[in-house]
């Protein structure tokens, strides 16, 4: 018999066949499977996925299955996980428009992907680095909900933070 | 204050404006991410990319003013705190909203008072640079009101830090009596409401490096005023000088609620035997309430007489020693080797319950590489020769032990080089498994632990509760009599 394989759904109804540990590298996954199975696979699992996108799980398993071997640091330690550098192979992967950049990142934190999600708030906070207020509207197309006097008063209280 | 009242009017805001309709976004959109996730997207700026996003839009402006702007205030010179309190602090009337984000305050190098009566020199070359001379519109009554103004105002707040606290530092004290203190008191002015039942967390006081200053009632005195208990104060290098702290109980007008005090490297000077000497050393009116003392990196042996300053309480329950401090070691053929023969007397005493020990009930014990000191290979010396040992030796840690298990509770938190420490076998008892696989102590099992704690667990007929934690503070090892 061949190993039992992981087939994943997606809130379209596309199925993707995975190997299991491609598939754990999600926490969801990893629980579920091991929840109903405390013995072992035996046969083929199906999981749902009903709040991702076929398009934007295919990407997701394409980061499971490079990353399959990874061994990422320790969840806990906010500074290692804060410094690391994004890897050359990630940076590419998250070549991608904006809206789908959001949707990788929300579905790895619904499927509790710890190291995709955070890597693609890394890429999200470079792209908000050393911006003005007018170019992060300009770049991430969010409306100024701010009176110029509002803004003027912003900048007054927060004057004294300029020189920490 | 009406001074401020007319800087603050023109710049409050016209709260009307803010209340506008939000703005919808599509699903898969920055605005649209959840908090969580935002969250830790700003947690990757610094505090200039941090700024500029606060001016992006009103939401992002709220997630930062609370969690990164607001949530933790240090104030790197009062200079730096002056724009702020003129902002925050002074508006007509009221505090700014964001004043009830804050929940740390740190406040380095604070002001002194002009032209403060003792003028320190440093080799009789240099004067200290005091920096009231740079700022001389901020003057040192208006700092402190505007302190206190945060404190009070500040209900989320749970730590204060003082630190880089130069030796003229102090703040005024209320209607005092103490000739020496002359400054004027701002209280006179503005009188304090003090705020029923508000508590601080902690409120940490350090030191300008290179100065030990003698701890004084005005290091504490506003904090005091502020909130009616302290769960812990913790004081890096000072003196607790008895004596200058004694001199202070009748004359002033404080209570002092502190629960826990912690001293880092700070010194005690028992100067009260030698300038009263015909009284009694009794408690001083700061430390009335203390029930945990935390000791770390203690400089000489002399400083553990603090202990005795303190319970003079009675009602000291818990110590804390950070065994870490040399003073515990000795230093024998390049190895520092745990000096049983001076503080088993001072642990037999310590956990007796007898005479001002008897409040004691706790005792934690931190950073102790308790594996190193163990000697497995005593353990069956006396096995083999049936010759009657004509005393057996006290200084070793199978007595220390024995002494420990004297007191209720014993905590002993294992130094990070201890968890690593492997563990040998013993052939006689099988203290560990075979020599080839030896264990690291945090894999030590429960019959392991016993072997190696036996004189604490069966001193004083098996009563004390015995915890084993690794320096994560994971428990290694738990014995509860009670509930055993």
């Amino acid at each position: 018999m061949s190993t039992p394989k992981i087939i994943i759904i997606s809130s379209d109804e596309e199925k993707f066949t995975v190997d299991q540990k491609v598939a754990e590298k999600s926490g969801v996954l990893k629980n579920m499977i091991n929840d109903l199975n405390p013995d072992g696979l035996t046969e083929d699992f199906v999981a749902p996925t009903p709040n991702v996108r076929g398009i934007v799980l295919s990407k997701v398993l394409e980061w499971c299955e490079h990353h399959k071997n990874t061994v990422f640091p320790d969840e806990d330690d906010e500074d290692a996980k804060k410094t690391a550098p994004i890897e050359e192979w990630d940076r590419s992967f998250f070549k991608v428009d904006q809206e789908m950049l959001y949707e990788i990142i929300l579905a790895a934190n619904y499927l509790t992907i710890t190291p995709l999600r955070d890597c693609g708030c890394k890429i999200v906070a470079e792209m908000i680095k050393e911006k003005s207020p007018e170019e992060l509207r300009r770049i991430f197309n969010i409306t100024n909900d701010f009176s110029p006097e509002e803004e003027a008063a912003i900048k007054r209280e927060n004057e004294w933070a300029e020189d920490r | 204050m009406k001074r401020y009242q007319l800087i603050g009017r023109k710049k409050s805001i016209d709260k009307s404006r803010f209340q506008s309709i939000p703005i919808e976004y599509p699903p898969y959109h920055i605005c649209s991410l959840p908090y969580e996730i935002l969250l830790d997207i700003f947690a990757l700026q610094d505090t200039q990319t941090l700024l500029k996003l606060s001016l992006v839009c009103k939401r992002f402006k709220t997630i930062i003013d609370k969690t990164y702007l607001y949530n933790k205030l240090t104030f790197k010179s009062s200079r730096i705190f002056k724009k702020f309190a003129h902002e925050h602090l002074l508006i007509d009337n009221h505090t700014s909203s964001q004043i009830n984000f804050i929940k740390e305050i740190e406040f380095i190098n604070p002001l002194i008072k002009e032209n403060t009566k003792f003028e320190i020199t440093i080799a009789g070359s240099y004067k200290i640079d005091a920096e009231s001379s740079l700022n001389p519109t901020w003057n040192f009554d208006e700092y402190i009101s505007c302190f206190s103004n945060l404190l009070n105002n500040s209900y989320g707040l749970k730590v204060l830090t003082i630190s880089q606290i130069a030796p003229e530092f102090a703040f005024p004290i209320e209607n005092s009596l103490i000739p020496s203190t002359s400054f004027s008191s701002i209280f006179n002015k503005k009188k304090i409401i003090k705020n029923n039942h508000r508590h601080i967390e902690k409120v940490e006081l350090k030191t300008q490096s290179g100065w030990s200053i003698p701890f004084k009632l005005s290091h504490i005195s506003l904090i005091l005023s502020n909130f009616d208990a302290i769960n812990e104060l913790c004081l890096t290098s000072f003196i607790i000088d008895d004596f200058k702290l004694l001199s202070l109980s009748s004359t002033n007008k404080y209570s002092s609620n502190i629960n826990k005090l912690t001293l880092n490297s700070c010194l005690y000077a028992n100067t009260y035997k030698r300038k009263v000497p015909n009284k009694k050393l009794v408690s001083s009116f700061i430390f009335d309430n203390v029930q945990i003392l935390e000791l770390n990196n203690v400089l000489s042996g002399n400083d553990l007489s603090i202990i005795d300053f303190i319970k003079l309480n009675n009602k000291l329950s818990t110590l804390i020693l950070d065994l870490s401090s040399s003073i515990f070691y000795s230093k024998e053929y390049s190895k520092h080797i745990f000096n049983y023969s001076k503080y088993n007397k001072f642990f037999k005493l310590l956990c007796s319950g007898h005479g001002g020990y008897s409040s004691l009930k706790n005792l934690v014990l931190r950073n102790f590489d308790l594996v190193e000191c163990f000697d497995h290979s005593n353990a069956h010396k006396n096995d083999d020769n049936d010759q009657d040992v004509w005393e057996n030796p006290t200084d070793n840690l199978e007595t220390l032990l024995k002494y420990l298990g004297c007191i209720e509770n014993v905590t002993i938190v294992l130094s990070k080089e201890c968890s690593v420490r492997t563990v040998k076998t013993c052939v006689k008892c099988g203290f560990t498994m075979s020599t080839t696989n030896d264990l690291t102590v945090e894999g030590l099992d429960r019959v392991g632990w016993t072997k190696l704690l036996d004189p604490l667990l069966i001193s004083n007929d098996s009563k004390c509760t015995v915890t084993i934690l690794n320096y994560k503070l994971q428990s290694l090892f738990n014995r509860n009599p009670t509930t055993a």
